[in-house]
């Protein structure tokens, strides 16, 4: 077991207390954005448990009465980047010409259609559905999904999270909806929901 | 929808978005996806992994107590 490096201003009281009551309480939220990530259950044990040994690590930078959730997201997304991008199981067959544009650095090109998709049709889809939709995006569009939609983060500080300017946290958000809808409007049809 | 507008704006979008069709349409798809996502996307943290992470940092603290008197 590697011994984390700690500031020696840190107490381990000062770290057991800040774990406690600023950390713990965002499990749930750590391990569904790792689920969501990693489409993988044992993998995203790993990434939240190798996230809460590098907060620990590293929790000297951490100021308490500050955005815990935050801090603990951008270390686990930092995670995920770093050790778990590469092997993870990606869906990302995602064709569609302007995720390409995205990727290519053309982030205001305007998507090329409209999904046709209606308000009812959501409301009578089932959770499994809508989870699958999600799954199926990119993973840099999943996330910014998650971050916005699940965990309400504001623009800025998803900003700050996926170390992108505010400009792109607009512009892949609305891109992202856009792809799932698309993806939910796929379905319905399929479904003959529409 | 996301709470990031101004209230000026958010005031010009309401006062408007009944005048228009696509607008209210669009809206309304978007709030019903925001809150189908938000009702149905989550799941909790296994309790044997918050078990297991607590065991391990307690460990750790445990090990730097140990070490810490010995080095100052």
């Amino acid at each position: 077991m590697d011994i984390p490096v700690v500031d020696s201003k840190i107490s381990p009281e000062m770290a057991h207390a800040i774990f406690q009551q600023e950390f713990f309480p965002h499990m749930d939220a750590m391990y569904n954005f790792a689920l969501k990530l990693t489409n993988d259950e044992d993998e995203a044990q790993d990434l939240v448990q190798d996230t809460c040994m590098k907060a620990y690590r590293f929790i000297h930078s951490f100021e308490p009465g500050t955005y815990a959730k935050a801090w603990l997201f951008r270390i686990l997304k930092n995670n995920f980047i770093n050790d778990y991008r590469k092997k993870s199981r990606g869906p990302s067959k995602v064709e569609f010409e302007w995720v390409e544009q995205s990727i290519s650095g053309d982030e205001d090109a305007e998507p090329a259609f409209q999904a046709d998709l209606h308000a009812e049709t959501v409301n009578d889809m089932l959770g499994d559905e809508i989870t699958a939709a999600i799954q199926s995006l990119p993973v840099d569009f999943r996330m910014i999904i998650i971050l916005c939609d699940l965990e309400e983060f504001s623009y800025e500080e998803m900003a700050r999270i996926l170390h992108i300017p505010i400009g792109t946290v607009r512009s892949r958000l609305h891109r992202a909806r856009a792809l799932l809808k698309v993806s939910l409007a796929k379905y319905a049809k399929a479904k003959g929901f529409v | 929808m996301d709470k990031e507008a101004t209230a000026e704006e958010e005031a010009h979008f309401l006062a408007n978005k009944d005048q228009c069709i696509p607008c209210q349409e669009g809206y309304a798809l978007e709030v019903s996806l925001k809150k189908a996502i938000k009702s149905n996307c989550t799941v909790s943290c296994p309790t044997d992994l918050f078990v297991r992470i607590k065991a391990k940092l307690f460990l750790v603290l445990i090990l730097i107590s140990i070490l810490i008197p010995l080095f100052c």
